[in-house]
């Protein structure tokens, strides 16, 4: 256990750093922040003397070494649009950014279990069908389509649901379905193709002549059995579901990190970019760390090859 | 006719009705104070001109019986809350960022500048804001005096005086501050405290626009200012506009609510406040739930649907042109008869009504919008004649099919910037010579890089780009870029007969007829070498619900919000 956690903790390191580098790179070529800060009436003085309050003067080496040095000490500098610290700037809107995606997945998973049972079940019935349709179709439309329809119906047209922003109590609900759409209509297809596979093996059929209830065997055995590559299958998503949340953040005004690294990115604010891309590095690398400790809990093969 | 004006002049009336109305031509640098004439249900001249009497906003409006009076719409606060959809919001409430919406909304809420400039008629007049007036001293017309309004304060009790004037220049011209209006007040040689309530200006030369400039540099507290740093104040900032802000979350939300040390009006609703809503169709969206009250940048194809959901709207001609900068350093477009043959090839109207719902207005062959000083009504555009383009590039010896061109555009930066990119290069493909031209789409950081010729890219055949008027409203300072040597204009365009126009007309009082003249000649040249391709004035498109009582969005683009409220 510990090795896993030392190795994880290495690997985080490697993985901020090696992210930090690309992005500092990567930033600097897309050019000059000066530029952007200055607006189209700044003299060519007013831009020299921003690029030379902001160290941009400095030579590039100077500028990484400077960059590491701040990476060590979670300090990234003040953003260069908000004039605030970068770093708390994140980490303000990170919990609703983080509230959001826990919410948008619970409800993937919660949904998504039952359906893909049912499919598989049901798989030859009408009804069966219906929720393979739903599903194709939810993996089909992107997320903010998704997410502009439901403003259309909830907000506009039934007005039951506000259509932006996160201060309502229900103002979670339309984000976190557009947001699970796409995962919710993914897990179903791979649940229920994972459990078809499950009900030939033999341990099913040992249960049903040992006269197991479907149920039991269905959520104590095939479950459990399906949710190790489900598991790993959720690890990899959960970067690309930060990525989702950006969109869905834009189209339903949620105050999260998405509004400020797309402004970061326009603005070239490489203090708030270096920053969000952190902390969006380091929440990805925990979330796989607790995937990984979620291995060891469920499968007793892993826990033994660890041991 | 003297700029200088004292608020109890018993000739006030007199004065007031003369700079009014020649305000309204488009040449005055001083404006009334109004509270000796305006009073609510008295007559008025000129209709939506706003006046701030006692406190109050009067409008002047048409009342039941059809004639012009002015119109109280609320006493201070009784307009409630007024929620305003915005596409975003400046990341901080700096004041010298910049001049032009969206920062002017919140700069012009919270601060005050020595002047005001009214713009709801299309044409600048100028109103008393910090300063009560202002004139240039006698014989020596390169040096303003402005007075300064007595007996008011900063909320944090410093007084509003001559030394919070000096203080806040000096501030801005410092270019160790980098601030952004900086480049507004370049030619600010000396400012001196003449006494307390009385400071005096001098440029390097007569600018006669310099009243109208500093209407968009607010006056802040100094010592609070300097205490503080500009960082930490700009965070919590205090200042004498109609509103304060309470609270602030960048890229969210801004609150602002009635501000009791307000130098001159208490604005009709108690509390504004803006949400940041992105995504154009939600910002729609939330509008029609009844999420907000209002919305800023309406998209072209939403206009029909909101209205028919009986919503209100309300569109302005940006001060802002949309133009074309023809490469004309080398190649075929170094032939002015080439250039002609664009202007006469593109169907401006065309692109008014396919691809921004009829609303704009087409440009004329000049670089400001008609209403603002500095327009010659004897320059006109170049009508839409495809054959007497094909005749041009003919006459210059352009082979048939032999043009590639490349159009660099941005994207989402000027309001349907790719759709009419994509929509002048078809027109442009239908010109015998041309065999293609490709459309370049820069995101913002490279469109700046092209625009200030620093990047990789270098600036091709046709760069578009928004020539915006604000904060001056007159024509020279666009013009000047056209100017043989201007950094950010290195088109390979250079005509001494223009420079000298231009010197000429920068050296005389903006409202002479000399000026204007002047002014024309060089548009005339401008239009002749072309070194433009001329496109339409954009439309800034609001709406609003009809529970408003007053929705109203000045020349500026900037949203009144000082008299609006809920009924």
């Amino acid at each position: 256990m510990i090795r896993i956690l030392g190795s994880r903790l290495l690997q985080l390191i490697l993985v901020v750093i090696g992210i930090g580098t690309l992005l500092f790179f990567l930033v600097r070529i897309s050019g000059d922040p000066a530029l952007a800060i200055a607006g189209s009436d700044a003299t060519t003085e007013n831009i020299a003397s921003i690029r030379q309050s902001l160290g941009l003067d400095r030579s590039i080496l100077e500028q990484y070494l400077s960059f590491l040095q701040n990476l060590c000490t979670l300090n990234f500098g003040d953003s260069y649009t908000y004039l605030l610290p970068a770093m708390p700037l994140i980490l303000e809107a990170l919990p609703n950014t983080l509230y959001l995606s826990f919410v948008a997945f619970l409800l993937a998973i919660v949904v998504a279990v039952p359906a893909g049972i049912y499919a598989a079940v049901k798989r030859n019935s009408i009804s069966g069908r219906v929720v393979m349709s739903f599903s194709m179709l939810g993996q089909s439309i992107p997320p903010f389509v998704i997410g502009i329809f439901l403003i259309l119906v909830f907000s506009v047209w039934l007005r039951w649901l506000p259509s932006f922003g996160n201060e309502a109590r229900l103002s979670i609900i339309m984000p976190s379905v557009a947001l699970s759409a796409v995962l919710m209509a993914r897990y179903t297809r791979l649940i229920r193709a994972y459990f078809l596979e499950e009900l030939n093996r033999g341990y099913v059929r040992t249960g049903k002549s040992l006269g197991f209830t479907n149920p039991r065997i269905w959520f104590k055995h095939i479950l459990r059995n399906i949710s190790v590559p489900m598991l790993s299958l959720i690890g990899i998503d959960l970067g690309k579901f930060v990525g989702g949340a950006v969109i869905v953040e834009a189209v339903f005004a949620w105050p999260g990190i998405g509004s400020l690294m797309i402004n970061a990115v326009k603005a070239r604010d490489y203090p708030l970019l270096e920053a969000g891309v952190f902390a969006i590095a380091v929440m990805v690398v925990l979330l796989n760390l607790i995937v990984d400790l979620l291995y060891l809990y469920i499968d007793p093969r892993i826990r033994a090859k660890v041991n | 006719m003297t700029r200088h004006f004292e608020i109890k002049n018993k000739f006030l009336g007199v004065f007031l009705s003369l700079s009014l109305a020649l305000s309204l031509f488009g040449a005055i640098n001083a404006a009334p104070s109004s509270a000796a004439v305006s009073a609510a249900g008295t007559k008025c001249s000129t209709l939506n001109v706003q006046d701030y009497v006692n406190g109050t906003a009067l409008v002047c409006a048409t009342n039941s019986s059809g004639a012009k009076v002015w119109t109280k719409y609320f006493t201070g606060g009784a307009g409630g809350t007024v929620t305003i959809g915005i596409g975003a919001l400046p990341a901080t409430l700096e004041a010298y960022a910049a001049s032009a919406p969206p920062r002017s909304y919140v700069v012009a809420a919270i601060y005050s500048g020595l002047t005001r400039v009214d713009l709801a008629t299309g044409t600048p007049i100028l109103m008393p804001n910090a300063a009560d007036s202002w004139a240039q001293e006698k014989g020596r017309p390169e040096v303003w005096v402005f007075n300064i309004i007595k007996g008011k304060e900063f909320p944090n009790g410093e007084p509003m005086n001559a030394d919070a004037v000096k203080a806040s220049l000096d501030y801005v011209m410092n270019p160790k501050n980098n601030a952004g209006l900086r480049a507004k007040v370049l030619d600010i040689t000396k400012i001196e405290v003449a006494s307390e309530y009385q400071v005096k200006i001098t440029t390097s030369a007569p600018r006669y626009l310099l009243p109208r400039t500093l209407s968009t540099i607010p006056i802040l507290p100094p010592k609070l200012f300097a205490e503080q740093g500009a960082t930490t104040f700009w965070k919590n900032p205090v200042g004498t506009g109609p509103f304060k802000a309470t609270s602030f979350t960048p890229g969210v939300q801004l609150t602002l609510e009635a501000n009791p040390y307000s130098l001159r009006v208490k604005p009709s609703a108690s509390k504004i406040i803006f949400k940041v809503i992105p995504e154009d169709s939600s910002r729609m969206a939330a509008l029609r739930s009844g999420g907000v009250d209002v919305v800023t940048k309406v998209p072209t194809d939403s206009i029909s649907t909101l209205k028919s959901a009986n919503f209100d709207i309300k569109s302005i001609v940006e001060p802002a042109t949309y133009i074309m900068s023809l490469m004309a350093k080398s190649g075929a477009l170094s032939d002015k008869r080439v250039r002609q043959a664009f202007n006469y090839a593109v169907d401006k109207q065309a692109l008014i009504d396919g691809i921004n719902g009829g609303l704009g207005q087409v440009a004329e062959a000049q670089l400001i919008p008609k209403g603002l000083t500095g327009f010659c009504n004897s320059v006109t555009a170049y009508p839409f004649d495809l054959a007497k383009a094909n005749d041009l590039m003919k006459a210059a010896g352009i082979p048939k099919k032999s043009l590639n061109l490349t159009f660099q555009s941005s994207t989402a930066y000027i309001t349907n910037d790719v759709l009419m990119a994509q929509a002048i290069s078809q027109m442009l493909e239908k010109l015998d010579a041309v065999n293609s031209v490709k459309v370049e789409v820069l995101e913002f950081s490279k469109y700046l890089d092209v625009y200030y010729l620093r990047g990789a890219i270098p600036r091709k055949d046709l760069f578009a780009w928004r020539m915006s008027s604000s904060p001056d409203l007159d024509a020279l300072v666009q013009m000047e870029r056209y100017t043989t040597g201007y950094p950010t204009s290195n088109i390979g365009y250079s005509n001494r007969n223009y420079d000298v126009a231009i010197n000429a007309a920068a050296a005389l009082d903006v409202k002479s007829t000399a000026r204007t003249a002047r002014l024309c000649k060089a548009a005339s040249i401008l239009k002749e070498d072309a070194p433009i391709l001329w496109g339409i004035h954009t439309p800034d498109v609001w709406a609003g619900n009809k529970a408003l009582e007053r929705l109203a969005v000045d020349a500026g683009g900037n949203i009144d919000l000082v008299s609006i409220g809920n009924k």
